[in-house]
């Protein structure tokens, strides 16, 4: 936008948030206009939003997480009560009913989940460019994703809390965190003693320069724009870079030498390395395990096999 | 050098497609040729794609479906796509779960050819 941020953080003046991206454009044409449906917006990577008379019910795209992502990967809910719900709930459309009903999660942090997955999605979508828009008209029963706010959010409240994102985004890019950024961590920072400055462990901790923010909210479950925030005020402390200049930093791993003439590697024992990476079950004298009987993972926990009553019955 | 050649494809797949975090080229026995993988160990993926694709081709040819296009696992926490690359090897791909799986599949087809043209030179140069 213009330069009148120099100070990377500073809260935006309300004079841009009159500025409309095309997302937000999209999404208020079509809200006025009552729209029910869809739209299919294309962009890198673009996404879809439902919309139910006008009022915004789920938006998803592959540039945030949706709130599957949020509740399970932050662990917010455990992988088995999501399994449970989702059986019992999502082919009816009450998943959100299950989650609740066995208590799993509340429904007042439910719902906070769920729209913030539609903010984010929404400022997902501007932040990373969008192309055009397709609105296609499914009726009152068309199919919704699994987790919809209903009955939804005007798209004056989006836009308006887009407009304001997008003011951020354009003062954290003045020092170099961007949607395309990939930051490295200066150096690893102790465990943290409160329970808020867990975030910016995490953050710091997958900040390799290999992950766009993008790419650290799906790790942590946490949402695009949090993310973004969290990087920025990183860099600002000094605790990170948002974009080295040299993007590859780690050296890739090779089966070959790449100072010899290049070759597919061949099948001869030992080329595949495996045993480096899992090293052989000792109990032979030459580390190789019996060509007979079952191979058993390191980390599966088994009975010992000398005692014989413990063996299964047939 | 062709190594590099092959590496750049696997940076040019993962700043393509949105979700691609990871990516292995293996031979089609599972042996290791280059890989871009950040936690993943890319000698066991190598091996375990190969058993994937053996595993896909056979399906797929038992219950006439046709040639084999890609296999695709999902987990709760994304993806792993296997693709052959000709016949003398494959490309693994591992991505998150948001991994956007239409433009992988547009991205990947091209991907594909110009690493099975790098590897048969190399094949070619044996």
């Amino acid at each position: 936008m213009n330069g009148q941020y120099s100070n990377g953080l500073s809260t935006p003046s309300t004079a841009s948030l009159d500025d409309l991206g095309p997302v937000g454009a999209m999404l208020r044409e079509h809200g006025r206009a009552n729209f029910s449906g869809l739209l299919r917006i294309t962009g890198s990577p673009g996404g879809t939003v439902f919309l139910r008379d006008g009022l915004v019910v789920a938006a998803s795209t592959p540039a945030s997480p949706g709130p599957e992502s949020l509740l399970l990967r932050s662990g917010r809910i455990s992988e088995e009560a999501w399994n449970l719900a989702f059986t019992a709930g999502a082919p009816s459309g009450h998943l959100a009913a299950e989650l609740v009903g066995q208590s799993a999660i509340g429904s007042a942090g439910l719902e906070v989940v769920c729209l913030s997955a539609i903010f984010d999605a929404v400022y997902a979508m501007e932040l990373f460019g969008v192309e055009t828009c397709e609105p296609e008209t499914t009726g009152p029963n068309g199919l919704l994703p699994p987790l919809p706010v209903l009955p939804g959010i005007t798209t004056d409240r989006l836009v308006r809390d887009l407009s304001r994102r997008m003011a951020m985004t354009a003062a954290w890019a003045e020092i170099g965190v961007t949607a395309h950024s990939r930051p490295v961590a200066h150096h690893p920072i102790a465990e943290p003693q409160l329970q808020a400055e867990k975030i910016r462990h995490d953050v710091l901790t997958k900040s390799n320069g290999r992950r766009t923010p993008r790419d650290i909210a799906f790790a942590l479950g946490q949402g695009l724009y949090v993310i973004m925030q969290e990087i920025a005020s990183l860099a600002e402390a000094g605790l990170l870079e948002p974009s080295p200049p040299e993007l590859r930093t780690r050296p890739a791993v090779s089966a070959e030498d790449p100072t010899k003439p290049p070759s597919l590697p061949q099948r001869r024992r030992g080329s595949s390395k495996v045993n480096k990476v899992l090293p052989p079950q000792t109990g032979k004298p030459d580390g190789r395990r019996p060509l007979l009987g079952p191979r058993i993972p390191p980390d599966l926990a088994v009975r010992p096999d000398k005692n014989p009553d413990d063996e299964p019955e047939a | 050098m062709a190594h590099n050649a092959l590496l750049s494809e696997l940076h040019w797949l993962r700043d393509q497609v949105t979700g691609v975090m990871e990516s292995a080229v293996a031979t089609v026995d599972g042996l290791l040729v280059v890989a871009d993988t950040d936690g993943a160990q890319p000698e066991v993926v190598s091996a375990l794609a190969a058993a994937t694709l053996g595993l896909g081709k056979r399906t797929g040819h038992e219950v006439g479906m046709g040639e084999l296009r890609e296999v695709v696992i999902r987990c709760r926490g994304g993806y792993i796509v296997v693709y052959a690359v000709g016949q003398v090897a494959l490309l693994a791909v591992l991505a998150d779960e948001g991994l956007d799986v239409g433009r992988l599949h547009i991205e990947s087809r091209p991907a594909v050819e110009r690493l099975g043209a790098l590897l048969t030179q190399e094949h070619a140069a044996n």
